[in-house]
């Protein structure tokens, strides 16, 4: 009987052949097109990371103004740093009713990160912040003085020179030295808000990174592009998962109609007696059996589709940086969801006959 | 009957339903670049790049007759965490004209220091009013921190952006003092617009929907698409000629990598479509090969066959291809409800205009048409004592010969 | 065996020969820049008594050292005949040639039986062009193909211990012989024991044993060929060893697996199988069934090449190639024939004599499927040259068939079917012999001069003998300079020299060639030079050396 069974789920036929065909085109498609989406986030990763993304900003929480680092977190840092304190206050010009709510930092840049030549100086006004002033009526002038004030907080300071748009911070900041924004903000005592490291310092980010620090970088259109992508990734593994769905259907369709085509032998099998959990467990393992063989082809042959059609898109002059990654999800992943659907689609439509059949058969 | 009815109809109906919810998706991502810059508006911007222009030109055709709303605009691809962000630097009362859009109850009325989120950026982001945000630079080192002031909506699947003044905007892209991108109209009369253009001497083109362009003080001319595209991949003479060039060459092969993935989505969604509907179709043709049998034997020909068989499979198809649409239509725009797909920063908002209704299902009447009859074809091609009695089971082969005798020349 | 074979074999072998050492009446040299690091190994290993890797010089000496089977060739009929290496370099290659052809001849008698198929099948090895290129300039291929030849032969009567115990030596031999010889081994020999196994299986005759012999004296003898090129960090492997490759070349290999199976089953549909063909029909259809189109679409994509670069940065297919490959198309169109006959008869090793074919076909199809660049393309056209083998086979068969075929046609009218046999042998040998000049035309066919000029030689002889360590050049001297002279070479002078840059202070070592033909680079197109840039050159320094006669001239030029 055993030998009687093995036969059956192997035996060789013209459909059987058309069957695994089918299921090797299905499984073809997820494994090329899985392939060329993880190819594409690699590639794009690997292509950003050659790219210049400045200077890195390490801070905690959601913003600048709010961070509180201990000053002490520098020495762990290996490499060049550079640090800036900030914090929020109400600026007055001394003289007008004008009235400005902005930021005031203090940089310690001992390594030129920022390369902000004045940075430990004192009273230098973003060029945005004195034209807002300007608007307000209270333009500015070598012998203004500031009054800032915070909370209970105040101190003053005086304006010396207005820097532009081309530094790393931002042109409506004041910036001042740190004595003086200690006597505003009391809570920046031997704290700082922002680490900046120079571009390229890898090992330093990862380790605040792993401090659990927010790291940006100060240039951001690279990882634009780079996020941009990943999200179109989102969209085609959406189109992937619908499309899994048609496959599936493909695979159970494919099989029950093999099994269908099997209602004789069903028939023959149960009039000999043969239990019905046997029955059903043959048409299980033929239903395996020719998965795993398409499944297996479609595979190695949706890898092999996908490297050749990236391959060829330069004969066609589209100049295609994706490599198709192989990888456990885009071979594994499609054989498995092959595999399930065609057991599926042998053990469904064979049960079902089965029962039907046992109730033709007398017992 | 030859056709199963009830499987057909729902077999059919799963195909055209997953059909109609990946086309729309899979064209929505081709109409990006388009909605992020307007089409539906006039876009005045320099000949084939992004070059700045004088935003006192926007200032100024507020004044022309006409002129509804003149919105300049600077364009910066910036980062905030793991999300891609649109930040466009605007005045927001003219931005708001321009698409339509509102302010969210609670949003401040700041003109200085601002930063308007859109409603589906602000739900992506987790962000509302009095939240604070961390800005870096775009193509130049920057750092500035924000305040969202407010939230704003506008239809037509907008919403995506992050608005901040222009200055903050020059600060994030490097762009001079008093320059913008782009200068955003809506406006009733074109000419008088031209006119004003002409007589500021400034070389520009000014492009419409549907890719209709005019160049203004220039010979050069340059297409809607070719602006867009510029703008879009950063194609300025500045930008390249600072840090910029291999980043442009990045975001444009990147975008043909995308191209190439999408469009073979594309071929492929509507071959195992076409591969699937043949599957249900032979599945249920399956169920009625004793039936074709019979009447093969009877003398039907395989035409007959065939036009039988399309003759019941047309209603079907016809009502399962129009239900499944409208599911998959249903479904895909609730896809777009949650915001489950964005790109670049900007919601796909699946496209379902008139024509891409009808090609649905045309395409997927046809495709299950089609099914049919290779199923039918290939049923009624077999002989019919072979359809009615053999299992289908017997192998096909050929019988081997001896190779020696064969290339022996003797007898 | 008929009583005239023999002496049509050695008719063909003595062909086979002559042809082969044609290009020695030209050049004493290697007929090829591939030589001298080989001529090099074996000197050294005459001088050292041993094999060292190590002892070798970093470069193209040290590549070679780690496939050192053809330098030791080389010195032992250098040894044992009192020749020098240098002299003895192209008889070696030749006679790996005629071995091939002898090795082709037996295998066609061994899968089909015919002494008229087993002659056809040498012929095609003894005469076509390309087979003769190979077999004359690439010394290393010609003995990997010699024992390629040998390993198909043995696998076919593997039944026989003492045949599967000189299999398992063979290849162990070929990874020392050639790296990608020694691959498309490993694809044949797994391939043939898969589908051999299966049949064995399906009928019921296969035993664990069997099992055992099959795989652990075929491929997995290869598996240690891997290991020792990872071991001896060979260059060839080390270009393909990121994951991705892996993976791409065992998807692959196993479909080429999978094939095998198919193709060593009986045939399970019609050919043609889209047309409604009636029964009557077959005949044609089956010779000429969907293979067909393989060989059409490879030629489409050499002509394809020949209008537009497929591969980036490298060469367009000339037309003197393409129409080169017209007699060779007929030739492949008359092996579908023959192959379809092994593959619809009785033959029992039909999936080994399908994996000749596949193993190739799956290197080509993993260079053009890893990207279309250079190494890509190199490995593409090498793998082209492994078909051979196959092609001959099949031709062989083909062209038996046709004859036995016209044979019995004409039984009653003997004088017409000596005529029909008579045209139809003519003009088979006819095409082949239209093929076999392609093996001297390497300079119009792929833009390359493969002998090497007296004057060339001895300008590298002038300069090793005044001690110059260093030179700046173009690849082809440095192929020649570097390994045999052991200079240091820089390879980039023509397109320093085109692009008006200073050469620098290493001397130069040029020739007047470069201003007319263009300096020969590797891959690329020859580079052409102005004779302002190369009279600036010359002019620069002091000219040291000039011999040969004008448009040959070769010179040495130092520095300041």
């Amino acid at each position: 009987m055993s030998s009687i069974w093995v036969r059956m789920v192997l035996r060789r036929s013209r459909r059987a052949t058309w069957t695994i065909v089918g299921i090797a085109l299905c499984t073809m498609y997820l494994t090329g097109t899985i392939s060329l989406v993880e190819g594409l986030h690699k590639t794009t990763s690997d292509i950003a990371d050659r790219f210049q993304q400045g200077a890195i900003l390490a801070y905690r929480g959601d913003a600048l103004s709010t961070s509180r680092i201990p000053e002490n977190v520098l020495e762990f840092l290996k490499g060049p740093v550079a640090a800036i304190s900030i914090t929020e206050a109400n600026i007055h010009v001394r003289g007008s009713s004008a009235l400005v709510r902005s930021y005031v930092a203090s940089i310690s840049d001992p390594d030129g990160i920022i390369n902000f030549s004045k940075a430990d100086a004192g009273g230098y006004m973003g060029v945005n912040l004195a034209n807002r002033f300007r608007d307000l009526g209270a333009p500015l002038n070598q012998e203004s003085r500031l009054l800032l004030q915070e909370g209970i907080s105040s101190t003053e300071v005086q304006v010396s020179a207005v820097f532009g748009g081309g530094t790393l911070v931002s042109s409506d900041w004041l910036l001042v030295e740190k004595p003086t924004l200690l006597a505003l903000d009391q809570s920046l005592n031997g704290n700082i808000s922002v680490i900046v490291l120079p571009e390229g310092s890898k090992a330093d980010m990862e380790l605040l990174r792993a401090m659990g620090f927010e790291i940006q970088t100060s240039m951001t259109v690279v990882r634009f592009f780079e996020l941009g992508i990943y999200q179109i990734e989102g969209c085609l593994w959406a189109v992937l998962l619908v499309t899994s769905v048609i496959v599936t259907m493909l695979t159970y369709s494919a099989l029950s109609i093999e099994i269908g085509y099997r209602q004789d032998d069903i028939r023959l099998l149960k009039q000999i007696g043969t239990p019905g959990s046997m029955v059903t467990g043959m048409f299980i393992a033929r239903g395996g059996y020719l998965s795993i063989i398409g499944s297996a082809i479609g595979a190695a042959a949706g890898f092999m589709v996908a490297n050749v059609l990236v391959s060829f898109t330069t004969v066609i002059g589209v100049t295609s940086m994706i490599l198709p990654q192989a990888s456990l999800t885009s071979l594994l992943f499609p054989v498995i969801i092959v595999l399930l659907a065609g057991i599926l689609g042998a053990a469904i439509p064979s049960g079902i006959a089965g029962r039907r059949i046992l109730k033709e058969v007398p017992s | 009957m030859i056709i199963d009815r009830k499987a057909a109809f729902i077999g059919l109906m799963l195909c055209s339903i997953l059909f109609a919810v990946s086309v729309p998706l899979l064209v929505g991502i081709g109409e990006i670049p388009e909605k992020a810059f307007g089409q539906d508006v006039v876009t005045l911007s320099q000949v084939s790049s992004a070059d700045p222009l004088k935003a006192d030109i926007a200032y100024g055709l507020k004044g022309v007759q006409g002129v509804q709303a003149a919105s300049p605009e600077i364009y910066s691809f910036c980062a905030i965490g793991q999300e891609p962000v649109f930040v466009r630097g605007v005045v927001v009362e003219e931005y708001l004209k321009i698409e339509n859009g509102t302010l969210s109850p609670g949003s401040l009325n700041e003109t200085w220091r601002f930063a308007v989120a859109g409603t589906r950026l602000a739900k992506r982001m987790g962000v509302g009013i009095g939240d604070k945000i961390v800005l870096t630079g775009s193509v130049i080192p920057k750092v500035v921190e924000m305040d969202i002031t407010g939230i704003y909506s506008s239809p037509n699947g907008g919403g995506n952006d992050l608005l901040v003044p222009l200055w903050v905007a020059r600060g994030l892209s490097g762009i001079g003092d008093g320059m913008v991108h782009a200068i955003r109209v809506h406006a009733s009369n074109l000419t008088a617009i031209s006119a004003y253009l002409e007589g500021t001497e400034e070389s520009l083109v000014i492009s419409q929907g549907g890719g209709v362009s005019t160049p203004i003080n220039t010979n050069t001319s340059a297409s809607g698409t070719e602006t867009q595209l510029a703008l879009r991949y950063l194609d300025s003479a500045t930008f390249k000629a600072s840090n910029g060039s291999y980043v442009s060459l990045f975001v444009q092969e990147g975008t043909e990598n995308v191209n190439v993935v999408v469009g073979g989505f594309i071929a492929l969604e509507g071959t195992l479509t076409f591969v699937g509907s043949v599957a249900v179709m032979s599945r249920v043709l399956a169920h009625r090969r004793k039936e074709i049998g019979i009447l093969s034997a009877i003398g039907a020909t395989r035409w007959k066959i065939l036009g039988m068989t399309l003759y019941e499979a047309l209603p079907v198809a016809v009502g399962a291809s129009i239900i499944g649409v409208t599911i998959g239509g249903a479904l895909a725009v609730a896809i777009d409800q949650f915001g489950l797909l964005v790109m670049f920063g900007q919601s796909v908002v699946p496209v379902f205009t008139l024509q891409i209704i009808i090609m649905m299902i045309v395409s997927m009447v046809t495709i299950s048409l089609g099914a049919a009859s290779a199923s039918a074809w290939a049923h009624a091609s077999a002989r019919p004592e072979r359809t009615m009695h053999e299992s289908g089971e017997e192998a096909v082969q050929q019988k081997a010969f001896d190779l020696r005798r064969s290339l022996e020349a003797e007898d | 065996m008929k009583r005239w074979a023999p002496l049509v074999l050695a008719a063909i072998l003595i062909v086979a020969l002559c042809v082969r050492l044609v290009p020695a009446f030209s050049s004493p040299y290697p007929y090829n820049v591939d030589g001298y690091p080989l001529v090099k190994g074996a000197e050294r290993a005459i001088s050292d008594g041993h094999w060292d890797i190590g002892n070798a010089a970093e470069g193209i000496e040290r590549y070679n050292a780690k496939m050192p089977l053809f330098s030791y060739m080389l010195a032992s009929l250098s040894v044992v005949f009192g020749i020098e290496p240098m002299r003895a370099v192209q008889l070696l290659t030749a006679l790996l040639g005629v071995v091939a052809v002898l090795l082709g001849y037996a295998l066609a008698k061994k899968v089909s039986g015919s002494e008229t198929a087993a002659l056809a099948c040498a012929a095609v090895l003894a005469l076509s062009g390309f087979f003769v290129y190979l077999t004359a300039a690439a010394m290393k291929e010609a003995l990997g193909l010699a024992l390629l030849l040998l390993a198909f032969l043995l696998y076919m009567g593997r039944e026989d211990p003492k045949h599967r115990m000189l299999l398992a030596a063979v290849l162990l031999l070929l990874p020392l012989a050639h790296h990608l010889t020694a691959l498309v081994a490993l694809l044949f020999i797994t391939i043939a024991a898969v589908s051999s196994l299966v049949n064995k299986w399906r009928g019921g005759v296969l035993k664990a044993h069997g099992i055992v012999q099959e795989i652990a004296l075929g491929p997995a003898l290869l598996f240690f060929c891997l290991a020792y090129y990872q071991a001896i960090n060979m260059e060839f492997y080390t270009n393909v060893s990121s994951v991705n490759e892996i993976a791409l070349f065992g998807a692959i290999a196993f479909l080429g697996i999978v094939v095998g199976i198919i193709l060593s089953l009986p045939a399970m549909t019609k050919p043609w199988m889209f047309l409604d063909l009636k029964p009557g029909k077959m005949p044609v259809p089956m010779l000429f069934d969907e293979k067909t189109l393989a060989v059409l679409i490879g030629i489409a994509g050499i002509a394809l090449n020949s209008r537009r670069v497929l591969f980036q940065g490298t060469l367009l297919t000339s037309d003197a190639l393409l129409a080169g490959f017209l007699p060779i198309l007929l030739m492949m169109l008359v092996a579908i024939v023959g192959y379809n006959l092994i593959r619809y008869s009785s033959f029992a090793d039909k999936g080994a004599v399908a994996a000749m074919a596949l193993a190739p076909i799956a290197i080509m199809e993993f260079s053009v499927a890893r990207g279309l660049d250079p190494f890509s393309f190199s490995l593409a056209y090498r793998a082209f040259d492994y078909l051979d083998p196959f092609i001959a086979l099949g031709a062989g068969v083909g062209i038996a068939f046709l004859l036995a075929l016209l044979w019995k046609r004409y039984r009653d009218a003997p004088a017409k079917r000596i005529c029909a046999c008579f045209a139809v042998g003519a003009a088979f040998v006819l095409v082949l012999a239209a093929t076999t000049p392609l093996a001297y035309e390497s300079e119009q066919l792929f833009g390359v001069r493969n002998e090497t000029l007296p004057q060339e030689f001895s300008a590298g002889e002038w300069a090793s003998s005044h001690n110059l360590t260093e030179v700046r050049t173009n690849s082809r001297y440095y192929e020649i300079y570097s390994p045999y002279f052991g200079m240091s070479c820089d390879p980039t002078l023509p397109y320093v020299l085109k692009e008006g840059r200073n050469p620098g202070t290493a001397p130069l070592l040029l020739s007047d060639e470069w201003t007319a033909d263009g300096a020969q680079s590797f891959f690329s197109t020859r580079v052409v030079v102005s004779q302002a840039s190369f009279d600036s050159a010359v002019g620069g320094g002091s000219l040291v050396y000039c011999a040969g006669p004008a448009g040959r001239q070769m010179l040495i030029v130092l520095p300041g």
